[in-house]
């Protein structure tokens, strides 16, 4: 007698699929112990991340964690990798065993019409019924036995930003995979399906939470919504300046007194000029920043995580419209406050192509967060510490003016982009409002974790590698005997410095800023470590490594600080973003026409600002 | 001090090769397998062709990318069909 016995598979490779903002990255996180990007908006993830887990059997499993996506009809570049990676096109990537579809149990009524989708493709499911927790506090009730029953794949609960939120599902991986989910008719209307489902297996007291409703009657009011939005972006840089203050004393200190021990325990020779001149005073005064970009950073991560800025997105929809973006560019544009890469990336969730282009043209105007140790060294060293009106940080103010200069340049730049466009196409802005959370400290200890050590790192790698290559190129070649100028005059940098100074004597930069320039092309804080190495060779003591600010309020005129404040603010000095935009556009014009309007209006910023401060201050 | 000044020649000409080093990793990320590829040819003795099997295996992760996102291995598999 022949009897076909069932042989059992065990998953390999799974993929988590489901809506925008449902917490795969969150499950993915807590499964693989990663430290992937997580926020309570739509459009974080917008690219396939692979990472490992071990089961409790011991076996080892492979996940991707997919972009977010509302259909397997993709309308934008992340939402097609999602669908290439389920439907098996995506090249050189098999498709995955298992499907687990991640909903969001608050908001069953949009995610389950995506879970249907996800079903008709026959691939092994199972569904992970993800935010029980904020369910049940809702007063949400689901028939989990139901709804498995109507949906034909096996569905556990979880919890993904909780320790342990995710045993039942790996107790489910570790097992055979569930057989393939019985075909759902053809011609089966999805909508009519989830409203059966919702009828059927769930109770839902209320479509929205109470708190979440009378929280957006203020924040989404046109006139009390943006006053809201402008009193905590000016709240937020206020606080850069007048909390970070004593940190960065501090830090200072430190610098300064490993650079006093250094020079007191190394003869004078090459090697002390490398690690006091090039070493200390470059890297440690770009080190000083750190307590400022973190607190810059304790403020994006808790709106991040609060649930606001799509309603900040929803708010400015019609200022975007006006500049001829769209309202989903605010999310990319925000992002740009921490950097530009992953800002330009975050673009992906932009349908239309036109809307995406220009919004990646205009991204690099938004302040990042390397322009920040360049504009506080600059503040610190000309605006004085006082307070305006008895309550505001006047440097505070400044920055606040920075980087609102750069917010408006990136809104014109893309008015003009507009009116020199064809086709004027307006999309309206259809934006999921998530639910408002209170940041998970942490959550925000984890994130500013990963921004302090991303920061250290550069310090480290990038920053420090320059200054020594600057370093050696202001020492050498050595001055011959008798030469009575500072000794960098006569090296490489100082022969580059004199020569690129005509061409920005009509800003007002001196050649130590054109130095500066150049290295800082790498990356922006660079020009700070730069001037640090390049004055600290010009002094006459080894105590002038760590006070650049002193020593450029007494060298440079105001007219000269501002001018290079307003290059800061349009120059596109960090070559890693000029590389994104090759590659997210995929057109080497368009990277050549950034790099070009970029500096273009940089120089004449500076230009006008010094000829103006010149005449007036 | 002689020998002191040598120590210091040394240290110092060693961190301005690895920085330089590091930096055309940034800027050229793909320099340190292509040179390893060219050291590995039959042409050479196999001592080069070692050198060139040890840069192979100094490079990988953290070799040069501006990060995960923008890793060639990475990237390549981001692109949609």
């Amino acid at each position: 007698m022949n009897m076909s016995i069932p042989v059992q598979r065990f998953a390999e490779r799974i993929a988590l699929v489901g809506n925008p903002n449902c917490g795969k990255t969150a499950l993915f996180n807590l499964l693989t112990g990663s430290r992937q990007k997580v926020a309570n908006y739509a459009g974080v993830t917008v690219e396939r991340k692979e990472g490992r887990c071990t089961l409790p059997s011991g076996r080892g499993l492979q996940i991707l964690d997919l972009p977010g996506a509302y259909s397997l009809s993709a309308t934008s570049l992340d939402e097609e990798i999602t669908r290439d990676v389920c439907l098996g096109r995506l090249e050189g990537e098999a498709k995955p065993d298992l499907i687990v579809c991640v909903l969001d149990a608050t908001n069953l009524r949009l995610h389950l019409r995506f879970a249907l989708e996800l079903r008709q493709l026959g691939l092994p499911m199972v569904v992970a019924l993800n935010m029980m927790d904020a369910a049940a506090r809702r007063g949400i009730r689901i028939d989990v036995a139901k709804l498995e029953q109507m949906l034909g794949v096996p569905i556990v609960e979880t919890v993904a930003v909780r320790h342990g939120g995710a045993a039942k599902l790996l107790e489910m991986l570790d097992g055979p995979v569930p057989s393939m989910p019985p075909s759902l008719a053809s011609d089966l209307d999805l909508h009519v399906m989830v409203r059966d489902l919702l009828r059927d297996a769930v109770v839902v007291p209320r479509r929205t939470a109470a708190i979440d409703d009378a929280l957006d009657r203020w924040a989404l009011h046109p006139i009390w919504g943006l006053v809201i939005l402008a009193v905590v972006m000016f709240l937020m840089f206020q606080a850069v300046f007048s909390w970070a203050t004593p940190l960065m004393d501090g830090i200072k200190i430190g610098v300064e007194a490993l650079g006093g021990w250094v020079s007191a325990i190394l003869p004078d020779g090459l090697l002390r000029s490398l690690l006091v001149e090039g070493v200390i005073a470059g890297a440690g005064s770009v080190l000083v920043f750190l307590p400022q970009i973190l607190f810059l950073f304790l403020f994006i991560l808790a709106l991040e995580e609060s649930g606001y800025l799509p309603r900040a997105a929803f708010l400015l929809d019609r200022l975007m419209v006006g500049a001829g973006l769209t309202g989903r560019s605010f999310i990319p544009l925000l992002s740009g406050f921490a950097c530009a890469i992953p800002a330009i990336m975050a673009t992906r969730t932009i349908q239309d192509e036109r809307d995406r282009l220009a919004t990646i043209l205009v991204t690099p105007l938004i302040t990042c967060s390397a322009r920040l140790p360049v504009y506080a060294l600059l503040i610190g060293a000309f605006i004085p510490r006082q307070t305006v009106l008895g309550l505001f940080n006047l440097q505070g103010l400044v920055l606040f003016a920075l980087y609102f200069g750069g917010v408006v340049s990136a809104l014109l730049v893309a008015w003009v982009m507009k009116l020199l466009r064809k086709e004027r196409v307006e999309h309206a802005l259809l934006l999921e409002l998530p639910s408002y959370r209170v940041p998970h400290p942490r959550d925000v200890a984890i994130g500013l974790w990963e921004r302090a050590s991303i920061f250290i790192r550069r310090v480290g790698t990038i920053i420090l590698s320059l200054t020594v290559l600057l370093w050696f190129l202001s020492s050498f070649p050595a001055p011959p005997a008798g030469y009575l100028q500072p000794a960098i005059n006569y090296s490489f940098a100082g022969h580059i410095g004199h020569a690129l100074q005509y061409v920005f004597a009509p800003v007002g930069f001196n050649w130590q800023i054109c130095i500066a320039l150049v290295p800082g092309l790498a990356a922006r804080e660079v020009a700070v470590s730069a001037l640090a190495t390049v004055y600290a060779l010009s002094a006459a003591s080894d105590s002038a490594a760590a006070q650049l600010a002193p020593i450029i309020s007494a060298q440079w005129s105001l007219p000269t600080a501002l001018s290079l404040l307003a290059w800061y603010v349009f120059a596109p000095q960090c070559l890693s973003t000029l590389a994104v935009i090759r590659r997210e556009t995929n057109s080497w014009k368009m990277l050549a026409l950034a790099a070009v309007y970029l500096f273009a209006l940089a120089y004449v910023a500076a230009f006008a600002t010094y000829q103006i401060a010149s005449h007036w201050l | 001090m002689k020998s002191y000044d040598a120590l210091q020649l040394i240290i110092v000409f060693a961190a301005v090769l690895l920085s330089g080093l590091y930096m055309l990793g940034r800027i050229v990320p793909t320099w340190r397998s292509n040179f390893s590829k060219h050291l590995q040819q039959s042409r050479y003795p196999h001592w080069v062709n070692a050198i060139g099997v040890a840069i192979a295996g100094a490079a990988g992760c953290g070799s040069g990318c501006n990060s995960c996102d923008s890793c060639p291995s990475n990237s390549a598999k981001n692109k949609s069909s």
